[in-house]
Formats: C-alpha cells, structure tokens, sequence
C-alpha cells in the first residue's frame, strides 16, 4: 500500500497517435454525461439520496465557491476569504474578503453578499457584513467553522437580476435545451483565471451502457464508468480516471426488523462475505476491499479492520440462534447491474452458512440493504458523522469534528461491532474519458471525487 | 288435457325418444373411433418426443461444440495455461456466448472445478465445484443448480487443454417450461414434468403437484420403465404416459409425462350431445307442429260434431255439422247429420204431443172450471123449472133466488175466463231503475193484515250491498205477489215467511221461504206447469205468471223444497235488467 | 487563528517559511518522536503494571527506513522495561503491534496490545508537513537528465548559480543553497498578486552576472541576487526573452503573440548549414519554420507544443516535446534541422511526467525543462543536456 495513497488520480491507460498538443489549448466544450438527475443547482435546497447529494456537490463546485476551502489532505485554505481570526472569546470570527471577485453576473463580492448566503446556511449562528469581511458569531465555540464553512452548502451565491443563480466559481450556468442537463459557461472574470474550455455541457439521467455508447460515438467526452466496465472501456481507447476511494459498498441490516435483531446472525452475515471474489471479478480489483466505514487513504486506520471470511465461525454462529433463521431479503439498486450481481454473490455466500438471502429491487420490507455512501473526504471526523447520519444510524455517539483520530478510530470501532453496517468496498469515482480530453499539471479530478473540469482543455477534433 | 293437447305430446315424445336414441349410438360410435385414433395419436406424439429429445440433445452438443471453436473460449484456455491466471475479466463471457449460441446455460470451468463464468448463475464464479468429467459426444441428462431452484438440464460437455490445463464448457439447456413449450404437439396433447419427483413443470411454468398422478410416478420410479394410467382431471378423462428419463450415471432424475386429455373426445361428445339436442328440439318442434296439424287435421270435424252437440244441447235442433270428407270422421258427421234431423222430428213430434196435452189439460182445466159453475147453474135452472111446475107460488121467490145464484155462477164463470184473458195478455217487461228491497217491502206489507190473521211471521233478510236493479217494477212486485201468497197458502196453521236478497255478481237473488208442509218431487217438478195447482181452489197461474215475468227479465226460477222441510221460491234476475230479446221462449211457452 | 496565508509583512513571511523549510527535518524528526512517545504513554496510563509486551512494528506509510527506526526508538524508549527481548509473533498472548500508517492529512501510529480476548487499539497522529523540499532523487534518465529540484508547487523555472538555485513559482522568487545533498531555502521573495492569473501559469527567469530579470503574465521583474535577494516588480505586459523580438503572452491566455504570426507556444532560434531558422510552435499543433525575413518556410506536424534552442560543440538542436498521445509521461527528443527536414540527433527520453516548461538556459547550451510527476503530485526540474560524446 506504500505511496498508493498519493497516486494521482489521472491515469493514462492508452496511446492516441496523431495528438501532437502537450500545451493547454482555450476553447471548446467539454461533454459529460452522469446517471444522477440534479435539476436545481440552489444551495439552499439539497436532495436526501446520498448520492445525489454527492452529485450535486460535484456540480455546484463548478459554479460556486467558499469563503473557505479544503486541500487535498483537508486542510482549511483561503477561498473567497484569504484569511480569517477567531476572536479571543472563541464565539467569533472573522473572514476577510478577497478583493476584486465578481459574482457571474458582474457584481462585486461584498460582506453583504457573503452575509445574504451564509445567513440562510449556519442556522443558530449570527452573520453579520464587517469592514471587508464577513463576521460570525457562534452561541458555543466552534473550532470547525472554518471547515464547515468549506461545505459545499455554504457556497457563496446571489440571484442574479435575471432570476439565475450567480457564483464566483470557474463556470457560470446558461440555459439547457432539452432534456436533463446543465450548461455552463466559462467565467471569463474567474479571479483565479479563465477556464480554458468556453463552456461544459452536462447531460444528466443516462444509464451508463448509454454513456459509454456516447464516449464511443463522440458526443461525450467524460462519462461515468462502472468498475466491471473499466477494463473494456481502456482496452476501447479511452482514458480512465479515478478518485481516491470515495464510496463505501456496504450491507444496511435494518434494526427495526424482527429478522437482523440477533447480532450473532448479523455477525455471521458479515463473516459469509467473500470480498475478494467480488473485488478481484465483479469490481475488476477496482477500489479496496474493506471492513471499515472510512477509508485507508481517509482515516489511515481502516487496516485496523482486515477482511476475514470465517465460514467456520459463521456457521457456530448460525447453529447458536435460538430459532431457525428466517429468509432474509437483501435490496439493492435495481438500475444497476453490478450491485445486483454483488448482491446474488452475497446471497451465495450466505448460503453456504446457512443464511437464506433472497435479493430483491425493492427497497421496502427488505431486511437487508445494498447501499453505496458517497465518503465525503478528506476529513475522517466530518466524513464518519456524515456518513452514519445519511445511513440513518444512531450518531449519539459521534465526536463533533473536528475531532482526533483516536476519537474517530473509537467511534468506528464500537459502529462495526454493531454489525449493522457491513463494510464491503471502498469504490473510486470512475470516469472514462475521450483522449481530447487533457490535463496536466493539475488534476482533473480531485481527491474526493470532485471535478476539477476548469483545469481541463480539449484537443481540437482535427488532431 | 284436451284430445288435441294430448295427441301433439305423444307425437312429440315419439319424436324425441328417436331423436335421442340416435344422438347416443352416434356418440357411442364416435367415442370409440376416437379413443382408437387418440391412442394412435400419442403413440406417435411419444415417438415425436424422443425425437424431439435427440434433436434436442444433438443440438446442444453441436451449439457447445461451436463454444468451444469460439476465439475468447481459447483465450480463457491459454489464460487458464499461465501461472497464474487472471479469470476477472471473463466473468460475463458465458453469458454472451450463450446468449449468441442460443444456449440457456453454459458454465466455464477450470481443471480444478472452479468456475470462471456462468450463464445461468454469474454471481457463483470462483466456486469450486466436482470436474464435471471427460468431456461427452453427446449431451446427457443432469440436475443444475440455479439461484432460485434446480431444474433439470440436458447439457453437453467439451474440453480443451492448452499448456496442460484443462477447460471445460458445460452447456445446455434447461429442461423446463421453454422445452416443453418448444415441443411441436398435436392439440390435446399436454406434456409435464416431474423434475425431481415433487414439483411439476408445465410448458406454461411451475405447476403445483397433482396427486392424482402419485401412483403413476411411483410406479415408474420403482420399476424403471414407461407406464400409462387413466387418471380423472376434472370433467375429463386423461391418458398418461409416464416416461423415466435417466442421467449419465443411470439415475433416474425425472419422470417425462404426456397426457392426453381427451378434450376431443369429451368435445365431440359434447357436440353430439350438443347436435342431439339441437336436432331433437327442432324434430320436437316440427314433431309439435305436425302433431298440432294432424291433432287439428283429426280433431276439427270432432270439435264441429261437439259444436253442433253443443247447439243441440242448447235447443238449436236445426244444427248441423258441415263435413264433407270421406273416412270415418265423414261418416261420423253423417250420422251426427242424421241423428240431429231425426232428433228434430222426434222433438217436433213431442212437441206436438205436448201441445196436445197442454190442450187436453186446458180443456180438462177449462172443463173444470166451466164445469163447477154450470152445474150450480143446471140445478138452479132444473130448481126454477121444477117450481113453477110444481109451487107456482113460490116460483117467484124460488126465481129470484135463482136468478140470484145464476148471476153469482156466471160472475164466477166470467171471472175464470178473465184470469184466462189475463195471463194471456201478460205485458213486456219495461224496466226501470227499482229498488228491489223497498218494491218486497211495499209488497210484503199488502199482507201484513192477512199474514197476522194467519199467525205468520214475515222476515226479511236483504243484501245491503244491492242497492237497485233494472227490472220491471209492476211485473216484479205482480211475481212477488204470487210468491208471498202462495207462502201464506202454504202456511194455513202460521209459519215464517221469510224474504231473502242476494247479489252474486251481475244475478240478483230472490228468495221467498216460508215454513210450510213443502212439496213433493212431483210437485216441485210439475209446479211451473200452467193451470196446475194444488189448491182446491187456484187456477194454476200464479207460478206460471211468476215464471213468465222471471223469464221475461232473463232470469229464472227455482224451487227448493222437501216435505215437511218448507219451501222456498228462488228468483235469479240480472242487475242490469233483462235482455233486449227475450221473448222467444215465453212465446214458444204453451 | 490565522488562515494559511494571511497579510504579514513580505519581510516577516519570508523569513517565517524560510525558517519553516529549512527546519523541516528537525521538526518532523521530533514530531515523529513526540507522536510516537505520546502514543507509548497512552498504552501505559491503560495497562497494567505488570503487563509485558512483544513489539511488531509495521509501516504502512510512505516514510523512508530511518524514520521508521526514529518513531521505533522513540517508542521503545518510553516503553522501556515493558518490552520482552524475545522476537514476538503475533500468536502470543501480549502482543503490542505498532503501525505506521497514514492519511491525506499526515501520518497516523496505531498501536494494537492483544492481551487474553480484550484487545484495545491506541491512536496518535501528526500532520503532514505543508511545504516539502528535498533534494532530487537519482533517476534513471541521468545521461542527459540532470535533476535539478523538486516541490510541490509548480515551478515556471530554474536557474542554477553555482551551488545556489534560483527558483521562479508562480508565487514567489526562491534563492536556494546545497547544503549537503539536499537544497535549503535561502531566501524568498514573494511575488505581487497580478490581477492577470491564468490557469496554465508561464514565468520565465533570466539571469545576468548577478542580476535577474522575471517575466510573468501582466508583470515583469527586475532584481538581484547578490549580496542579497531583492526585487522590484513592474505590472504591465513586456516582451518575452524568447528568441523572437517583440512576442509577449497574450492577456488571459498561455501563448505567445506578435504581430504578423500565428500564436505560439514557444519558440526556438537554430540554425543549419549557416542559415538561421525561427522555430514556433503553433496553437494548432503545428512547428512552423520560419527564415530570417520571418517567412515560413516548412512546417513540422510531429512536434509538441514546447520547443528550444541548444547551441552545443556539436552543433544547433532542438529540444522538443513529442506528442504523448494519453499518456501522462512526455518525451523529449533533440533534432537538427538539416535542408529545411527535422532529423532526430537523439533517442527520445521519457520524462516521469508531463512538461510544463521547457526553456533554453541564458547560455542557450542547455535547456530546464519541468514536470509534473503524475505518480508524486510534484514539479520536477531537471537540466537537460545533449551529450555530443555519445
């Protein structure tokens, strides 16, 4: 595992003869295509789906941006403030504009704008328009704000005179013609600089056999790539990207149900797995396999979890239940293929300690579910409570980020030993890319999944 | 039931007896042909079968044989052939080349029985499983496990070693509904599947088990051979024919059955059944119209004779049945013709005679009754004569005396004839709206002063619901008369006179009662007749005026009576008065 | 709390992260220790008195051997007189397993004692230093490749001054010194924030005697190295030093423009059989040669974006970049220009990552060329030579 955690995220997998460009070229727009439909952009409205959430993230990075941002190892860094203090008391703090940055529709970035955006996101805390800055009071101490501050929730953003939503980020949104989609232009007054492509062009709602069949015919540049596919999908010429595993592949074994209330069925469940089968064939040996909710290259502990197939532990388990185990019925995502074969192998590997799993597409009555949870990085502590709040699980116990490893290492110990989540994968983003599409000293891709599309530049066609 | 009516059924019934025992000895026929050619049928439906099975089998091992040629398929072998081989990236493979080799199952196996790919079960790759063995010319029958159960499979097996490794490419197709459905069977020929002995596949999908088919499969599981039963499905009667069918170790696995339902024969039964009844309804039907035709053919010359018995019956002497056909019913008409003519004159004949008797009896009555007054009348005369020859002195006082019993007799004698006159002169009833009950009241109190001399006691007893009637006031009230007084006659030591009203319907009943000695039969039979009487001194026409009035106003009248019982006088009148014509019978009256 | 970058005094910053690299070592060596020793005094304030343990110490990180051995002494010092002398195997009853892991934000030690059924696990961490800088590390491409420096920052260039190196980022001016067989910061000098920032950052360093001159987009530089560092700055388009009079970057973009030429990403001046040629390579991925009169006079489609000029004993080359296809690894490869053809004088080098600058040295017998080593996420400059001996 040495240095994997550092390894870039672009990852060339084929030669295209004939491109001769190395220098990033202005121009063109760039055409992606995702399964998720994400109609509203406003921050102030966010979907509860997990993965949705995770999408329009990604998208709303493009257009807005924060007082504050995260670096790759999830470290606060000046956004839109370029620095910030936190008043002797600990309850206040003040974040200093950076000068000169216009929202997309030309107006100026003001404390009063940065007052009107975040006034409706930090809920209990007092927002008030400073001297060049932008200071908030908080009722408790908050040593977090600024990396609260760097959620995409508290993009800064004004309703620009034409009713659109104007951000300070690389893009600026334009109207879409038809269908689910998103077009973005690039903001030429950009303060970090103009994107060197004109505009993006998102088309939403396509399965992914239909992105694929759109890399291959030309009318996509990035599309969405499942792990069983990415193989294909180089062999086919195309680029392949990945983030750092970003999504965790787990079993949710509902607590209300009468039929996971034994712990000991739960744990022979989790024991039945047979994950490396599933990674090395079904997942191509894309991501990890894992036992933990946070990832390695996140928390730095998930080792502490070895995935174990104890088939001769399960079924003492098994034997030990009081009355005979009853079918269970495991949901996964019916649109997707992959989580439905995953599933029938959990069921076969259920089978073999004597657990009858039937797989089912319907989330309702199920006992057992197939969840992929976006793991919103880099930060272990923000990312554990997001987590189990989006799967819905007791967060009592949860420390508050920010948060020490210890705590956070504690606090995944005793939800695993629940065994009502049942880590299996850790999955990158995957993305599969026309070979017009180029970056080079920045990633397109960052860390966490997130899309860096105003460092990217096309090929001109005739190369 | 009228002779017509009652002809028409058995013509009918005869009709449909016929119809039926045919429609059955059709259908008796029928039935065994088919059963002949059913049997014929499945015989070669069995034979189709098999062939069907071994161009099944054929067909498997060829579509495995042509896997095995695939490019991919040496590729997966050459990767089986490394150190250390890579399967990832083949887990769908099985699943394309079935689906472009039409097979619906086709596992991927290496040397060691761990599965590369499966089509029919993608999610078991990596399982290790027994080596399926050497690979087979031609396809045999096995059990495959699914996700959801175990079918029974007939699969092929090919093997390919590159660089000392083997691969092995099981493939087939599972022997269930999408067989059996792919089976080309005659209609009526239903073939299942008894899988693993406890479920039952349909070329339709999985059937819940039939018990009535146990005895069959167990028959055939324990001796190892085809047999055929007749088992009860319903409303029909189903031949099955049990085949065992055997895997490659010589187990039997499954027990193949093919019923034939006899849907055809139970049909054409049915629709013989069906026609039958069609045929027979409409030979009922004609077989009623032929029957209403020849009832009415037969009958109508003996309706015309009961017509014109009828018209004889009622008086109608001059009947006469007009027909002119030339059999017995002819004949019959004939003699009906005859007898009524002969019937006529004899009626004439006793008309007459009773004309003649009437006449005599008039005469006798007249004779009577100008007999009693003539002799007083001689005897005076004779007194008179014999006075002046013998008492010249007193001839005068003996003259007047005679003179005076003359006259008096021939007061008497001019009062006979005038009651003769008068019932001769007896008036047309003229009716008017009368209050029957105030006219017996009025009448009943013209006696009062006799009936109380005579100890009478006179009741009334009148219907409150008859209020008035059409009748002739004078006529009536002069019946009514002639009723009471006859009571009062009846009654010489007192009695009860009772006077009785009654509407039934359109008639109005009249009773005159009273609680005398009554009559004889005779009596009562001879009452009506004009100049009879048993008074010593009645004329005999009170109760013919009674009856003539009655007759005149299209009523009638009846006496009931016994001895020593009373007697009552009936008069029946309709309440809306009598007939425009009426006078026929008073005038045909003596 | 004060954010990352904040409005100190230049003076005050410079010397504030001049001290901070330079102590790099030393403070990441003691934080291992200190990381290491607070991790031992957690595992004794839970266990018991008599409680002995057999280590296994496992890296999972990226750390190098001897900052292993560091965090293991360390360790094994605070827990001195608890440890068996006996080679542990995980089997036995009170084994205490040591791991050196890490995460995006720094490193993390884990330690696990097993003793009977109950285990308990001990976390310490510390963050990863912000601003790395060592010494380039001996690549396989050393005949014609010197390395020359590397960081994490983009690097525009590089200019070496004897054992001093002269490093232009897009934020600041770098004077380094070798010290040993690493570099050490020197001094720094912070660049003003140009209202003109582009994504595909360009700067160019020029150095005269002891005197330098900086060219960036919407600014330009003059400064000294000697006796110290020092610079003014000037916002305003200049002239670029390319070989071509008169081209400058065009506003908002990353290419060259000049009046009656196509924009270009670079230029290089070579000459051929006593003819002097113009090279520039074009936006539309075309190397257009151009005569003296700046007449094109051939046209090369085989070239990358990047060229320049290297006037060796053996003659004119250039230095181009090759097209690199999907791949994240360029190619550099050395031509002559010969009747107007482009011959190759040498076999193509594979760099560790993509160029991001490639300019002739001030001497022209030479040229830097930097890359971005997509495996490390770092800029990487080397000196590139032709070796007319081979």
């Amino acid at each position: 595992m040495k240095h994997t955690c550092f390894r870039l995220i672009v990852v060339a997998s084929s030669l295209a003869a004939g491109i001769v460009e190395c220098r990033p070229h202005y121009g063109g727009t760039l055409r992606v295509e995702m399964r998720t439909i994400i109609r509203d952009l406003s921050p102030a409205d966010w979907p509860a789906a997990p993965v949705e959430s995770a999408s329009k993230d990604r998208l709303m990075k493009l257009v807005f941006e924060r007082l504050v941002e995260l670096d790759d190892a999830g470290t606060p860094q000046p956004g839109l403030a370029f620095t910030w203090t936190q008043d002797p008391d600990g309850l206040g703090w003040r974040f200093y504009l950076r000068p000169n940055v216009r929202f997309h529709d030309g107006s100026e970035l003001t404390p009063a704008s940065g007052v009107e955006s975040l006034a409706g996101t930090l809920r209990g805390c007092e927002v008030m328009a400073g001297d060049g800055s932008v200071l908030i009071r908080t009722p408790q101490p908050r040593p977090d704000l600024p990396l609260e501050l760097a959620s995409t929730r508290h993009s800064i953003w004004r309703r620009a005179p034409d009713g659109r939503l104007a951000g300070t980020g690389p893009f600026r949104t334009s109207g879409c013609s038809s269908g689910p989609c998103l077009q973005l232009v690039a903001n030429a007054d950009c303060w970090r600089g103009r994107p060197f492509l004109d505009g993006v062009s998102i088309q939403m709602g396509r399965s992914l056999r239909d992105q694929m069949l759109d890399l291959e015919l030309g009318k996509a540049e990035i599309v969405e790539v499942a792990p069983d596919a990415v193989r294909l999908a180089a062999q086919r010429g195309a680029r392949i990207w990945r983030s750092m595993p970003n999504v965790l592949v787990a079993l949710l074994l509902d607590a209300a149900r009468p039929s996971t209330q034994d712990r000991r069925l739960r744990e022979a469940v989790a024991l039945a797995m047979d994950r490396s089968s599933v990674h090395n064939v079904l997942l191509q040996n894309q991501g990890e396999i894992t036992c933990a909710v946070l990832p390695q290259w996140m928390s730095g502990f998930a080792f502490l979890h070895p995935p174990a197939q104890n088939l001769d532990r399960a079924r003492q388990l098994v034997a030990s239940l009081a009355s005979p185990v009853p079918p269970l019925t495991l949901a996964c995502d019916s649109s997707d293929p992959l989580a439905q074969l995953i599933a029938d192998r959990i069921a076969l590997d259920a089978h073999e300690v004597g657990i009858t799993i039937h797989t089912s597409t319907l989330r309702s009555g199920a006992d057992v579910s197939l969840v992929q949870l976006p793991t919103p990085g880099p930060r272990p502590d923000v990312a554990l409570v997001e987590m189990v709040r989006a799967l819905g699980l007791n967060d009592e116990k949860l420390p508050a980020p920010p948060a020490g490893l210890r705590a956070v290492q504690a606090a995944e110990s005793l939800l695993l030993g629940d065994y009502r989540i049942i880590p299996l994968f850790h999955l990158p983003a995957l993305y599969a890319s026309s070979t017009r599409v180029r970056s080079w000293n920045t990633r397109g891709l960052a860390v966490d999944g997130t899309w860096r599309f105003e460092d990217l530049w096309l090929e001109s066609e005739e190369n | 039931m009228r002779f017509r009516t009652r002809l028409a059924a058995l013509v009918a019934l005869a009709v449909s007896v016929t119809v039926t025992l045919v429609t059955l000895a059709v259908s008796t026929l029928a039935r065994r042909t088919f059963e002949r050619l059913d049997e014929q049928r499945t015989a070669t439906s069995m034979a189709q079968f098999r062939r069907e099975f071994e161009r099944s089998a054929e067909d498997v091992a060829r579509r495995v044989e042509s896997v095995s040629q695939e490019d991919i398929v040496t590729r997966i072998a050459v990767e089986l052939s490394r150190p250390q081989p890579d399967y990832s990236t083949y887990l769908h493979e099985a699943g394309m080349l079935a689906r472009s080799h039409g097979l619906e199952l086709l596992e991927l196996m290496d040397q060691d029985g761990r599965l590369i790919s499966s089509a029919e079960w993608p999610a078991r790759f990596g399982y290790k499983a027994a080596t399926p063995g050497a690979g087979t010319a031609r396809a045999f029958l096995t059990e495959k496990e699914l996700p959801e159960q175990t079918v029974l499979a007939l699969v092929a097996i090919r093997e390919m070693s590159v660089g000392g490794k083997r691969l092995y490419i099981t493939g087939g197709r599972s022997l269930g509904s999408s067989f059996l459905a792919s089976l080309t069977l005659p209609p009526d020929l239903h073939v299942l599947l008894y899988s693993d002995f406890t479920s039952l596949v349909t070329p339709e999908g999985a059937s819940p088990r039939l018990p009535e088919l146990d005895p069959l499969i167990e028959r055939v599981r324990s001796d190892g051979v085809e047999a055929t039963d007749r088992i009860r499905s319903g409303d029909v009667d189903e031949t099955v024919h049990a085949i065992p069918l055997f895997g490659r170790d010589g187990k039997m696995l499954a027990v193949f059955l093919v019923t034939s339902a006899h849907h055809e024969l139970a049909r054409l039964v049915r629709d013989i059944g069906l026609a039958g009844a069609v045929v027979g309804g409409i030979g009922v039907l004609l077989g009623a119209l032929l029957s209403a035709w020849m009832a009415a053919w037969v009958t109508r010359p003996v309706e015309r004779l009961a017509v014109g018995a009828r018209e004889i019956g009622h008086g109608q002497w001059d009947a006469k049945v007009d027909i002119s056909r030339k059999d017995e019913i002819g004949e019959l008409a004939d003699a009906f013709n005859k007898m009524t003519a002969r019937l006529r004159d004899q009626r004439d004949r006793l008309v007459q005679a009773e004309r003649v008797a009437a006449w005599r009896e008039l005469a006798r009555r007249l004779a009577h009754e100008l007999k009693n007054p003539l002799f007083p009348l001689q005897i005076t005369v004779e007194n008179m004569r014999r006075a002046k020859e013998s008492a010249p002195a007193e001839f005068d006082e003996v003259f007047d005396e005679g003179a005076r019993t003359l006259l008096a007799e021939l007061s008497d004698l001019k009062a006979v004839i005038a009651r003769f006159s008068d019932f001769a002169k007896m008036p047309h009833p003229r009716p008017e709206t009368t209050d029957l009950h105030e006219l017996a009241g009025k009448t009943l109190k013209l006696f009062e002063a006799q009936m109380a001399g005579g100890r009478i006691n006179a009741v009334t007893d009148f219907d409150p619901s008859l209020r008035t009637m059409r009748c002739d006031t004078g006529l009536i009230g002069r019946a009514l008369q002639n009723l009471i007084l006859n009571a009062i006659d009846a009654m010489p030591s007192g009695g009860t006179l009772t006077v009785r009203t009654r509407r039934e319907g359109e008639v109005v009943r009249l009773d005159v009662a009273d609680t005398g000695a009554g009559l004889s039969k005779e009596e009562c039979a001879r009452l009506f007749t004009p100049y009879y009487t048993s008074k010593p001194h009645g004329t005999g026409l009170g109760l013919a005026i009674v009856q003539s009035v009655v007759s005149d106003h299209g009523g009638r009248v009846s006496v009931e009576s016994a001895p020593g019982a009373g007697t009552t006088f009936r008069i029946e009148l309709p309440v809306q008065g009598p007939p425009q014509e009426g006078t026929a019978e008073r005038n045909d009256s003596p | 709390m004060i954010g990352q970058r904040t409005s100190r005094p230049r003076w005050a910053l410079t010397l504030a992260i001049a001290l901070s690299v330079a102590g790099t070592l030393m403070a990441e060596e003691s934080a291992l220790q200190r990381c290491a020793m607070e991790l031992a005094r957690q595992i004794l304030q839970q266990a018991a008195e008599t409680e002995r343990w057999t280590l296994t110490v496992t890296n999972m990180s990226s750390l190098g051997e001897a900052d292993v051995r560091v965090v293991r002494e360390a360790f094994e010092a605070e827990l001195r007189g608890r440890l068996t002398t006996h080679d542990g195997e995980s089997a036995l009853p009170s084994a205490l397993r040591l791991a050196i892991s890490e995460n995006m934000m720094g490193f993390v030690l884990i330690a696990q004692t097993q003793t009977d059924e109950a285990g308990r696990t001990y976390v310490s961490e510390w963050p990863r230093t912000q601003r790395e800088s060592s010494p380039a590390a001996p690549l396989r491409l050393a005949l014609n490749l010197h390395p020359l420096f590397r960081q994490s920052y983009p690097i525009l260039d590089v200019v070496p001054i004897g054992e001093r190196l002269l490093v232009l980022d897009p934020a600041n001016v770098s004077l380094y010194k070798r010290k040993e067989d690493r570099w050490e910061i020197g001094q720094l000098l912070p660049l003003p924030q140009s209202a003109a920032l582009i994504r595909d950052p360009r700067g160019r360093l020029i150095i005269e005697g002891s005197s330098f001159r900086v060219y960036l987009p919407g600014q330009h530089c003059a400064g000294t190295v000697d006796p110290s560092l020092g610079m003014d700055c000037i916002a305003g388009d200049a002239d670029w030093p390319l070989d071509i009079d008169g081209a400058g970057l065009a506003p908002g973009r990353n290419f060259f423009e000049r009046e009656n030429l196509p924009p270009f990403y670079s230029g290089a001046r070579t000459s051929s059989a006593g003819q002097s040629f113009l090279i520039l390579a074009g936006q539309e991925g075309t190397a257009h040669i151009l005569d003296r009169t700046l007449k094109r006079v051939a046209a090369f489609h085989a070239w990358g974006d990047d060229v320049a000029g290297i006037k060796t004993s053996c003659g004119e080359q250039v230095v181009v970049t090759l097209p690199r296809g999907a791949s994240d690894y360029d190619t550099v490869q050395a031509f002559e220009i010969p009747d107007l053809r482009a011959v190759a004088v040498t076999s193509p080098i594979k760099l560790p990552g993509v160029v991001t600058a490639l300019w002739s040295t001030t001497t022209r017998d030479n040229a830097v060329v930097v890359v971005f080593d997509v495996d490390t996420g770092t800029y990487e400059a080397y000196m590139l030579s032709v070796d007319c001996g081979r």
